[in-house]
């Protein structure tokens, strides 16, 4: 017996080639070593020289000699160190997986002879090529179920069903006032007038439901709202950020693309290929703003003179960009296989550096507008300021990029293997192929990037973006990390519903508000946000959606309604910001100095404003809107004492008060009885009459010390800034 | 494999991370509903498992000196660079530099004592301090990665290059939350001249939640912004307001059942009110009596600025700031200077620069010996890099100003837990590279979070892909600073 297995082993060691099946049933060995040795030993940076990962690396052995022994496996250094428990340096084998290993090299340690992907294993430590979100849909039709109390939507039957598996029923609907108010806020961001009110308290039918669905879909102002989201995930900052920290001025057209594309109902893959190349597609004002995508990040222009700082910041830019881009479009974190393959989803750093080589021709920069009336493709865009600009702050394109070459371990002085511009191998192989060499333009690179990006795997694209819809209209995704569905990320709560609504998104030709009427439609949205013990017991975190789950406004909407309340809201659209900043420049750095009083100029939308970096404005700050250094696919809800603060005795919220308190006392027809001054303005803040046990205290407040201080009042009320 | 659900924490669980020490005192300010926190539970497998969980610290001060204070001229002594002076650089290396240019070596402008019980080597730029010399911990082998301004402060403050990464006080608020209610976590004291480059980018809470971010103390009768009305309010009115939000806030609680989030905002009114009170006492440096304003130098205009700041930093302390950052330096370019940055003038500009912080400085360590504060303060006096040994000039003459070093650099500790009185690494003859115990960021944020309790690995927040540290990967405690 010892014998034959010597022959065995000395034939392997010969070369002898074998054919495939001699080394088949080996694939929970590939998996074993992939999990636990391919990390350091495979690809361009082995340790002590070994490779793992293919038959003649292993004959090669490592800087110590051949690891295995040509009569008796059990004198090879391979078996030695996994005996004595040497390797894997960190976390230990497990008694099988020794076992495992044992037997493998008895047998005569059999190897493919091209590489092991590693990468390529889903594993209790790491997601792999079979990870669940770079699947095909699943697709699992609705069931309905007989018992429903829910006019059952598609969706509400996948809700239904995981709901009743936790033995949990949902909430009864809402009542009118709270779904109107949700859906004005969700679609516009705004919050319905007591006239519009009125119009649905008296017919809350289902018709009457979806007319005024389909009226705030259609609404100028949703683009307001929805780009606001975009925009932070697209991390859209109007100053570089670092040292100087200079403005940009004419950034904006980028948020009024953004705004129209949203309004416009562009199909999504459109709306993901002109931002990564619509300066190529479309040489246009609409393009070039599109592709500012690309440069919307922070960018440092004092680098200092040396080679290594050059380098660095360069790499640390492209990191960014690839970061934002892959995240953003595909929920993958590929930023982190800059030094390494990443930890924990199949990203080699080899594909990082594909996909960095695509992106190393741009540069931030102006590009002037000769003549702005001549494209051809324009939309709602040219519209939305009235004019076009005269220059763009976005993406310039460099013909020449050069060839790029994987950093080993990120370093900027240690180059490794060329690589050409190209995708995430793990998405498919030849896709990720984008035929294009080193003297390649930025052009060819982005067209070629772009068309990755949106057919590599359109279920990934389709799901990353429902789920940012269903993330905004719930305050949760069904994956809870909107930016990653890899290994690190959430796992879907609903796969099924996931999965249908990206199959939707897909079949319909893109088209994102079909997408939210269906969500909005639903009766899982309808329900009422109250409190239940029994399904608190049970989920009181609310994922299985028993009931409509609370949150405060956003800043912006906060903001924005105060404005809209007050009758103080400008309509006018798109063009440069208004600046609640006044810019300084002081040895070397630019100030952004909060301004004291904002000017009715600045009362526009929220999303208009001039958005810096390295400076918070109060009232916004508190409210959780985010540093826009980097992608923010989800904002933390907090409760502080500052923000109380800011809502009390920020300038803009007296400068409200005042507004309300006037358009209610200088109305001619208005009763200056001050019992109807009282009820007009819980009506108008609020959406309701005073209760009874209000109504005297309040009327009593109003005569003591004044409407606007009632108005001050009711704006800090949990009622108005809370959506229930 | 981690279940699907998300990692966000219930209220319940924040409260149970209170009970094993972990979580913030103040959890009534943390309402953080959309809260992808982890931070993990004691890990025995731990590197950093040493047993030392008991914290030392409890608060920080940070003196962060803006612009690259010479540890040549101040904390590393080089008799080897008098020996050298007027000659070049041997080295065949392209130095990563900032302005590049390699003039000849020049020796310290100020002259070296050994100070105190200790010994410990200061120059005569700070005579105040070195008063404190046998308090002090000094680290002469700092190294970092960049040697630009902007990067490296942000390293400094973050252990990150980039902007939006959560900072040092923001990380200690996040995993120690408040000791009072009615002050916030994080103060930032900028220089009197200005904030430093980066902004609000210095002290910001990157992907933390919003209440984790420094708070700035701004100078004069409204430290704090928004914290009184915009227009004069009488107190009556005041009042009745908060009572009539009150009122609205019971009725709409009442009519729609409990819920977390409405009854935090109720109680976040009343710690507005109470920082009200807290925050202008708290700035009323005019309470403290004649000797204790001579001893930060308050009175006197050369050091009024930072006198003023390292008094509140102090009365910040005491009512219960856990972190307080204060600037000493503004902008970073211009002429004449207004931060550490010599390359022009090292004499002139240090000169001037220590002149503004180093009495002020001396009195704050003065002041809490005396109060028995620290015992559990731990004070930072760091810059975010140093200064060469070669002048910033013609390739054949001693200029008089130095360009950034990013080899090798000097800050102190001193206070709760540290080894005091010692000189931790060493440079080289001259002080231009670290040769031995090269101490990076990552290495001294371990030990800062480590001096308070906190394992550097399992402080952590999850953010796009990945359970964020504030030492990134890196990091290892420096057990030889910690007594």
């Amino acid at each position: 017996m010892l014998r034959s297995l010597c022959i065995v082993a000395s034939a392997w060691i010969a070369s002898i080639p074998l054919d495939a099946s001699s080394h088949a049933g080996e694939s929970s060995i590939e998996k074993l070593l992939a999990g636990k040795c391919l990390e350091c030993h495979s690809g361009n940076d082995l340790q002590g020289g070994l490779d793992l990962s293919h038959r003649n690396g292993l004959t090669r052995g490592s800087e110590s000699g051949p690891v295995l022994h040509p009569d008796n496996w059990q004198q090879s250094l391979l078996w030695e160190v996994i005996e004595t428990e040497r390797m894997p340096p960190k976390g230990s084998l497990t008694d099988s997986e020794k076992e495992s290993l044992r037997d493998w090299i008895q047998r005569g340690a059999a190897l493919p002879e091209t590489p092991i992907d590693r990468l390529q294993f889903t594993s209790s430590y790491r997601a792999g090529y079979d990870w669940w979100s770079l699947q095909p849909l699943h697709e699992v039709p609705p069931k309905l179920n007989v018992d429903s109390s829910w006019m059952a939507t598609p969706i509400d039957t996948y809700i239904e069903n995981a709901l009743y598996e936790q033995r949990l029923t949902p909430n009864p609907p809402a009542a009118p006032r709270s779904l109107l108010r949700r859906v004005y806020f969700d679609l516009i961001g705004l919050p319905p007038t007591p006239e519009q009110l009125d119009r649905f308290e008296q017919d809350p039918s289902e018709i009457a439901y979806q007319a005024i669905v389909d009226e705030l879909l259609a609404s100028p102002a949703y683009g307001e709202r929805w780009a606001r989201h975009w925009l932070d995930v697209v991390r859209f900052g109007e100053s570089d950020g670092f040292e100087r920290n200079y403005p940009r001025s004419d950034a904006w057209p980028y948020r009024d693309w953004v705004i129209a594309a949203w309004n416009d109902d562009m199909p999504y893959d459109q709306f993901v290929r002109m931002q990564i190349a619509g300066d190529l597609i479309d040489p246009s004002p609409t393009g070039l703003s599109a592709a500012a995508f690309m440069v919307t990040g922070v960018h440092n222009t004092v680098v200092g003179s040396s080679e290594r700082m050059k380098r660095i910041a360069k790499q640390d830019e492209l990191e960014e960009k690839v970061g934002t881009l892959c995240q953003t479009f595909l929920g993958l974190t590929a930023q982190c296989a800059r030094c390494h393959d990443h930890k924990f989803d199949p990203v080699s750093s080899e594909s990082y550096y594909q996909v960095a080589a695509t992106l190393q021709g741009i540069d931030h920069g102006l590009r002037p507008i000769a003549d702005p009336i001549e494209s051809s493709t324009e939309s709602s865009f040219a519209l939305l300021a009235g004019r076009t600009p005269k220059q763009i702050y976005t993406v310039l394109s460099n013909a020449n990029p050069g060839p790029t070459a994987l950093l080993v371990r990120g370093d900027v002085f240690n180059e490794g293997q060329p690589v050409l511009p190209g995708g995430i191998l793990s998405l498919g192989k030849e896709r990720s192929d984008f035929g294009l060499d080193a003297t390649s333009s930025d052009g060819q690179r982005r067209m070629a990037l772009a068309e990755w990006v949106t057919h590599v795997n359109r279920p990934l694209l389709a799901r990353v973006i429902v789920n940012r819809l269903w993330h905004y209209h719930f305050g949760t995704g069904l994956v809870d990390t909107p930016n990653d569905f890899g290994f690190n990320g959430g796992r879907p709560t609903h796969p099924e519903l996931l999965d249908y609504l990206a199959a939707e998104l897909l079949g319909n030709g893109m088209h994102l508000k079909s997408i939210q009427r269906q969500i909005i439609t639903s009766s899982v949205y309808r329900t009422s946000s109250t409190p239940n013990a029994g399904a608190l017991a049970i989920d009181a975190s609310n994922r299985f959606l028993w009931r409509y789950p609370m949150r405060r406004l956003d800043g912006e909407v906060v903001r924005d309604a105060m404005l809209q309340t007050a009758g103080a809201l400008r309509s006018e659209m798109g063009g440069p910001g208004y600046e609640d900043v006044r810019f300084r420049e002081f040895n070397g750095t630019t100030y952004y100095d909060p301004k004291e009083i904002e000017e009715p100029a600045n009362f526009r939308r929220t999303v208009y404003r001039f958005n810096p970096r390295c400076e918070r404005t109060p009232l916004l700050d508190v409210l959780d809107c985010p540093d826009p250094s980097a992608t923010a696919p989800r904002r933390a809800q907090t409760t502080t004492p500052l923000q109380a603060l800011s809502l009390l005795n920020n300038p803009f919220v007296f400068a409200m008060s005042d507004a309300l308190a006037a358009k209610l006392t200088t109305d001619p027809h208005a009763n200056r009885d001050n019992d109807m001054l009282v009820e007009r303005m819980f009506r108008e803040v609020l959406l309701r009459f005073p209760t009874s046990d209000e109504r005297s205290p309040a009327v009593a407040f109003l005569e003591r010390h004044g409407p606007s201080a009632l108005a001050r009042a009711l704006f800090n009320s949990n009622e108005f800034l809370v959506q229930d | 494999m981690r279940p699907f659900l998300s990692p966000t924490p219930s209220r319940r669980e924040w409260l149970s991370w209170s009970r094993r020490g972990l979580g913030a005192t103040a959890a009534c300010m943390l309402l953080a509903r959309d809260d992808a926190t982890r931070i993990l539970a004691s890990d025995p497998k731990s590197s950093d498992n040493s047993g030392q969980r008991i914290p030392k610290a409890k608060r920080a001060i940070q003196i962060c000196l803006i612009g690259g204070l010479s540890h040549l001229d101040s904390f590393d002594y080089k008799p080897g660079l008098v020996d050298l002076h007027g000659t070049p650089l041997q080295t065949e290396e392209q130095p990563d530099i900032f302005f590049g240019q390699m003039g000849l070596l020049r020796k310290s402008d100020w002259e070296f004592r050994q100070r105190g019980e200790s010994g410990l080597w200061v120059s005569e730029l700070f005579p105040h301090i070195a008063q404190h010399a046998d308090a002090l911990t000094v680290v002469r082998s700092m190294v970092t990665d960049s040697a630009n301004h902007t990067p490296a402060m942000f390293f400094e403050n973050s252990g990150f290059e980039f902007n939006g990464f959560p900072s040092v006080g923001s990380w200690l608020s996040y995993g120690l939350g408040s000791i009072t209610d009615e002050l916030p976590a994080y103060v930032v004291l900028p220089d009197g001249r200005g904030g430093p480059m980066g902004g609000a980018s210095n002290w910001t809470n990157g992907f933390l939640p919003s209440q984790h971010q420094g708070v700035v103390f701004h100078p004069g009768p409204h430290p704090v912004r928004d914290l009184t009305p915009a227009r004069a309010i009488a107190n009556e009115e005041e009042s009745a307001t908060r009572e009539m939000i009150a009122l609205l806030n019971r009725n709409h609680l009442q009519q729609h059942g409990h819920d977390d989030l409405l009854t935090t905002r109720m109680q976040s009114y009343e710690l507005a009110a109470r920082m009200q009170i807290s925050v202008p006492q708290v700035n009323q440096i005019d309470q403290e009596n004649q000797t204790t304003r001579d001893l930060y130098g308050v009175d006197d205009p050369a050091t009024a600025d930072m006198g003023r700041r390292c008094l509140l930093g102090r009365r910040l302390l005491e009512q219960g700031v856990r972190f307080v950052q204060l600037y000493s330096g503004g902008p970073i370019a211009g002429a004449p200077r207004s931060s550490w940055d010599a390359h022009e003038n090292v004499v002139e500009n240090h000169t001037a620069e220590a002149l503004r912080v180093d009495r002020p400085v001396a009195g704050l360590l003065a002041d809490l010996k005396a109060r028995g504060m620290l015992e559990d303060t731990l004070v930072l006096f760091t810059t975010e890099f140093g200064r060469t040994p070669f002048t910033q000039s013609d390739a054949n003459t001693v200029g008089a100003g130095r360009d950034h070093n990013r080899y090798a650099f000097s800050i102190w500790m001193a206070g709760a837990g540290l080894q005091p009185g010692i000189a931790y690494g060493e440079t080289d003859t001259i002080g231009w590279k670290v040769r031995e115990n090269a101490v990076t960021w990552h290495d001294l944020h371990a030990t800062i979070l480590h001096l308070f309790g906190l394992d550097h690995k399992q402080l952590v927040y999850y953010h796009n892909g990945i359970d964020r540290r504030l030492t990134n990967v890196h990091g290892e405690v420096v057990q030889a600073l910690i007594t």
